[in-house]
């Protein structure tokens, strides 16, 4: 029996990210988890290195009349190391998970769908993109549209910086959740693997070791879901988002309205009042249509 | 799902055929072939983005007094009229009930404003008198399903008068009563979820966004069964893939999936700030136009179905109307399956409207 789980650099924290699988992982699989330590570590450099030079330009504005964004807080950072950890530590699980499927294994009993479908699930990055779908919408639509003519403001361009650093914090905090949660699954996958494999040796293939997945998968995620620590930082991730999409809009209006551009905040106010007038106009009816015999 | 086969190279390339015949198949669909709420109906009434249809008899009249469906503000009405032999509608229109329902249409940013009290004081009381005209009723009986119902609850409280019998499906009243059924996997997730919020960031979300979008609203459905969501597009579309008349089902209720609407902003932050968080409703604490919804008020004949497997609102919250009602005015009905199985199950579909024509049969009071 090999240990792949050595890999994880735990933090002190949270769940054990140890894992004990029956089976080496193969040469492709490495690749894999090749790419996604790469991957992870790419991010972490990125990230940080985008910070930097925010700070560093908004330190550089001539009269700025605020201090730039910290390059990365403490707080940032130990977040996204935390999460580039964590990615080694799935990587390894999904890595020993598929090796299950090995080209030419009996696993998926020459079942391409079932192999492709495995394949497809115990890449954790499916968590984030299926299983978290609320935080890939929520990405999605803070995200959205690129202003990049309209970075003039100093004040407003540091709020948008610091509304932008809160959400790639909060983001990587949920992301930590979702990453323990699926190590989690991974142990409890092998722990029911090894409980039906028994005495023979012989592991379930095709369907059966998905549907075995499935269930220790399902379980996991639905408890994780209904924790303090999921329910903590997606609201928080709301929050940065909403914040987020906000500052943007406050940007987008201030150079709307030097163009004489209608801005968003003047439609709402122009839908309530054509709403309060709809009600107005919807009562004065109903009370004519009452009186008439 | 299936176990596998015996013999592995069997089952790939009997899977291997499906897949050939169901691309095929696949191939030729088209979104036009994939027709939901198909029964027969006339647009009666309409104001702003809301309409009323009264759908066209399929046999003689047995019930006098006309019945309103009333779906929510998340999802559409359609669920009841999904096909033609999974359809609520349908069968009440086969029992020879006089049915209407209300279409709230697509609400937009311009929309954004509107309130609950809009919704259950102004169009759905509109949508009653209106009905109650074309009948020449005094009042009618409402059916409502799920936010619906909700918004039959607090409109036949305030209006009773104007209310025959009130049959709610799926229908939350104690959005808190959801903790004695946290031991069911993904039971009550939305009510854990939204209670997680802060009322702050219910306001800021709605501020940033206008509406509460749908896609949001589906990808919260979609976490209460996580790994059935991964998995639907593989192996539930290739169980189907090679039959069309069972593909045909699936993409109809994909179809309905997909029509999600954005919920009105203001009335998502009532929903979710005054009914999900401070449970208002049953606490006879919600006040919609200056009026207070008092429950104590219902006064007409209540039947509350509800679904023994339903995740989304599960039944505890539902039932927790019978205990505020005396003795005699309130009936309840459990049905088999979840949220959805209700309207599509072949064992509810059974029982939910013949259950339906009788209670409102057995008050069929045109008077």
């Amino acid at each position: 029996m090999g240990e792949v789980g050595d890999a994880a650099a735990s933090n002190g924290s949270g769940p054990s990210r140890e894992l004990r699988v029956s089976t080496p992982p193969d040469y492709g699989v490495k690749a894999l988890f090749d790419f996604w330590t790469q991957a992870g570590k790419a991010a972490l450099d990125l990230h940080q290195g985008a910070s930097a030079n925010l700070a560093s330009m908004v330190g550089k504005m001539p009269g700025f009349p605020f201090p730039p964004p910290a390059a990365d807080g403490p707080d940032l950072t130990q977040a996204a190391r935390t999460v580039a950890s964590l990615w080694s530590t799935a990587a390894a699980i999904s890595g020993s998970l598929q090796s299950l499927l090995a080209p030419g294994g009996e696993a998926a009993g020459g079942d391409s769908t079932v192999e492709a479908t495995f394949r497809a699930i115990a890449d954790p990055r499916v968590w984030f993109a299926q299983a978290g779908g609320l935080d890939s919408v929520i990405s999605r639509m803070t995200e959205g549209a690129q202003l990049a003519d309209l970075w003039r403001t100093e004040r407003e361009q540091a709020q948008l910086a610091k509304t932008w650093l809160e959400w790639r914090r909060r983001s990587l905090e949920h992301q930590t959740v979702m990453l323990e949660a699926w190590v989690r699954a991974g142990n409890a996958f092998n722990q029911a693997l090894a409980k039906r494999t028994g005495t023979d040796g012989v592991a379930p293939s095709g369907r059966a070791l998905l549907d075995l997945w499935t269930t220790a998968a399902n379980g996991v995620l639905l408890e994780t879901q209904r924790s303090e620590a999921f329910l903590r930082s997606q609201a928080a991730m709301i929050r940065a988002g909403s914040e987020l999409r906000l500052a943007r809009r406050g940007l987008a209006e201030r150079m709307a309205a030097e163009f004489d551009m209608p801005t968003r905040t003047e439609m709402d106010d122009l839908l309530r009042t054509v709403t309060e007038l709809r009600r107005e106009l919807r009562l004065v009816r109903r009370q004519a249509e009452e009186q008439v015999p | 799902m299936t176990q596998a086969s015996a013999d592995p190279v069997t089952e790939a390339a009997q899977i291997g055929a499906r897949m050939l015949a169901g691309t095929e198949l696949f191939g030729r669909i088209r979104d036009q072939d994939v027709k939901i709420a198909t029964s027969p109906k006339d647009l009666v009434w309409q104001q702003d983005k809301v309409s009323l249809y009264r759908f066209r008899p399929l046999v003689e009249r047995q019930v006098r007094v006309p019945v309103l469906i009333t779906y929510g503000l998340v999802g559409r009405w359609t669920m009841t009229d999904l096909q033609e032999d999974r359809s609520l509608v349908r069968n009440l229109l086969n029992l020879g009930v006089d049915l209407y329902v209300v279409d709230w249409g697509n609400p937009t940013r311009a929309d954004r404003y509107l309130t609950l009290d809009d919704y259950i004081c102004g169009y759905l009381g509109d949508c009653v008198r209106e009905v109650a005209r074309q009948a020449r009723v005094p009042r009618i009986n409402l059916l409502g399903v799920c936010e619906g119902g909700v918004f039959t609850t607090c409109y036949a409280a305030l209006q009773p008068a104007r209310v025959n019998t009130m049959t709610l499906t799926i229908t939350p009243i104690d959005f808190h009563a959801d903790a004695v059924e946290q031991q069911r996997a993904g039971h009550g997730f939305i009510n854990v979820w939204t209670r997680s919020l802060e009322p702050a960031d219910i306001d800021r979300l709605i501020d940033a966004y206008g509406n509460l979008p749908g896609e949001l609203i589906g990808a919260v459905f979609n976490m209460m069964t996580p790994i059935r969501s991964m998995l639907k597009y593989n192996f539930d579309l290739l169980d189907v893939m090679d039959d069309e008349a069972k593909l045909l089902n699936w993409l109809r209720m994909e179809k309905w999936i997909a029509d999600r609407p954005d919920h009105p902003g203001e009335a998502a932050k009532q929903w979710m700030k005054d009914l999900y968080q401070q449970n208002k409703l049953v606490k006879s604490e919600l006040v919609l136009n200056g009026n207070q919804v008092d429950l104590s008020k219902l006064a007409m004949p209540v039947l509350n179905v509800y679904a023994k497997d339903d995740h989304i609102i599960p039944p505890a919250t539902s039932r927790a109307l019978g205990p505020m009602l005396p003795e005699g005015q309130y009936e309840e009905l459990a049905l088999p399956g979840g949220h959805v199985g209700v309207f599509v199950g072949g064992k509810s579909q059974k029982l939910f409207a013949p259950a339906v024509a009788q209670f409102i049969g057995r008050h069929d009071n045109a008077g």
